[in-house]
């Protein structure tokens, strides 16, 4: 997979804030990249460089070739936003929208209508005729995706795109982000909501004191063993590599390498005599158990 | 030029699509303004004239506020600068939206002026003449500048009319002072306003394309 997205050790600051510092990122082709981050860690300004609505004080950012700060038209052309602000203009109408928005990308008027209707005859967007300003916040996110999506851009910046989606609208959005991801579009999705994250996003970096950490997914591995409480058990557990572990009904924990450990585990478990009733993997939980790692709030670090 | 052109589309979609409420108060507002131009002598520039300067500032700020600001605000100018299309086209055609429609409500103005005191008064007319008009014109085109430069540069919007109205009555006031000493054509009024129009045009173009564009708006 070529790379699409190169950013090399760039620095950003506001004044004397420092936000950003010798970070270097690089997204492949058909990969979702997951930005996670606390408020104010620096997703967005990040995402702005990227756009070249910023200028990084010093590095270098190449998407598709280009370099985002020189705004050239053919790179906005092949890029996809959902950003901030949902960004319509409320007095138009979704379709109005759209069209003005094609236009600028270069999409004829019926390649829009073709891919409104292909993708999204489904959804309560497609039908409504009312002003974009008196739609629901969460048709005003399905509008935005629509947008995002229109022309199938090879490089798509999502900023919290499923706040307020309704469970339908949600799993449009994934799919849509499979359909993308499976073209070979590269896209960084940046959210607080660790199931998406952990849903689509191939691979995981975390906003941390203006660097990016990387989150490795296979320690993100938080698995559940379900037998009685015994100091015994624990034992075993941190024998074979569990950390942070927890009682809680069941033990709970994280580990390095999970399809080695854990038969490992089981098997010394069984062969000391315990009389386990479920294993199962836990990973949404342990996603964000590891973002708080990151950010020494207990958990795994990366 | 053609994407000029789309921004100058969308900008006038944008207008058409706002309440009814919003074309009342501008009827209200020509018609009010209109009956101003009636009265003036001829010493210099003359009262119509003056009139008519002003009134560029309230309908060419009112426009700029809305293609400038509040974009910002609603983040439609982000989506609009990342859609492929240029940020010079994007401010260029923002500026020819407003000064073609502040030219068509002070030309409907105009007109209007000229009409009151022939039906009203049945006398030969108010005061303003062509190069009254075109007076108006170069301070619209100066206005739209500066407010796309000061949409950029200053942070508080509020600000952008007074900056207006500051600006052109300081032009206004020296050519008149001057005028009382040196008598002094119109058409260097025109020229002076102009200048500072392509200069502010200039200065507008380098904050589009630099990152103070999506600096926060406050309210």
């Amino acid at each position: 997979m070529s790379p699409i997205i190169t950013v090399e050790n760039i620095w950003k600051s506001f004044g004397k804030y420092s936000i950003l510092e010798d970070l270097s990122l690089q997204v492949d082709e058909g990969l979702v990249y997951g930005l996670v981050g606390l408020n104010g860690a620096g997703k967005t300004t990040l995402l702005r460089l990227l756009l070249g609505n910023l200028r990084a004080d010093r590095g270098k950012i190449s998407i598709r070739g280009f370099n985002p700060w020189e705004h050239r038209e053919e790179f906005y052309r092949g890029l996809g936003v959902v950003l901030e602000h949902d960004g319509f203009w409320g007095n138009l109408t979704v379709r109005e929208n759209l069209s003005i928005y094609a236009a600028a990308k270069g999409i004829s008027a019926a390649e829009a209508e073709s891919y409104f209707a292909e993708y999204w005859k489904d959804t309560d967007i497609f039908n409504s005729k009312k002003k974009v300003k008196y739609l629901s916040r969460g048709q005003k996110m399905q509008c935005a995706i629509c947008r995002a999506f229109l022309g199938w851009p090879k490089v798509l910046f999502l900023d919290e795109p499923v706040v307020a989606l309704d469970i339908t609208a949600y799993d449009h959005f994934c799919r849509m982000v499979r359909e993308a991801r499976d073209g070979g579009a590269a896209m960084i999705i940046s959210s607080h909501q660790m199931e998406i994250i952990n849903k689509l996003c191939g691979r995981i970096g975390v906003l941390r004191d203006k660097h990016l950490v990387e989150l490795n997914r296979e320690r993100c591995s938080q698995w559940a063993v379900v037998t009685d409480d015994s100091p015994q058990w624990k034992s075993l557990i941190e024998k074979t590599g569990g950390l942070n572990i927890i009682y809680d009904g069941y033990w709970r924990f994280e580990i390095d390498h999970p399809e080695t450990a854990i038969p490992e585990l089981i098997s010394s478990l069984v062969s000391a005599g315990c009389r386990i009733r479920e294993v199962r993997q836990e990973r949404d939980i342990a996603i964000g158990d590891a973002v708080r790692g990151i950010y020494g709030n207990g958990g795994i670090s990366a | 030029m053609k994407s000029i052109l789309q921004v100058l589309r969308k900008e006038w979609m944008c207008f058409i699509g706002s309440d009814r409420g919003v074309f009342g108060l501008y009827a209200i507002l020509v018609l009010s303004w209109s009956f101003l131009l009636g009265s003036g002598d001829d010493s210099g520039i003359r009262l119509g004239a003056l009139w008519l300067v002003f009134f560029s500032v309230v309908v060419s700020a009112n426009f700029s506020s809305t293609v400038f600001i509040s974009e910002r605000i609603t983040g439609a100018l982000e989506i609009l600068i990342t859609s492929g299309l240029s940020r010079s086209s994007i401010l260029f055609g923002k500026m020819l939206f407003v000064v073609i429609m502040s030219l068509i409500i002070g030309g409907i103005c105009l007109l209007l002026g000229l009409l009151w005191p022939r039906i009203l008064f049945d006398s030969s007319g108010g005061s303003v003449n062509v190069a009254d008009f075109l007076i108006y014109a170069a301070s619209v085109f100066l206005n739209v500048s500066n407010s796309a430069y000061l949409s950029v540069r200053i942070s508080n919007p509020r600000l952008l009319h007074f900056a207006n109205l500051f600006l052109l009555a300081v032009i206004v006031s020296v050519y008149m002072a001057v005028n009382s000493v040196f008598p002094l054509s119109p058409v260097v009024l025109i020229l002076v306003l102009l200048v500072m129009g392509v200069f502010t045009s200039i200065l507008a173009r380098r904050e589009f394309n630099g990152e103070r564009i999506l600096q926060q708006v406050i309210l």
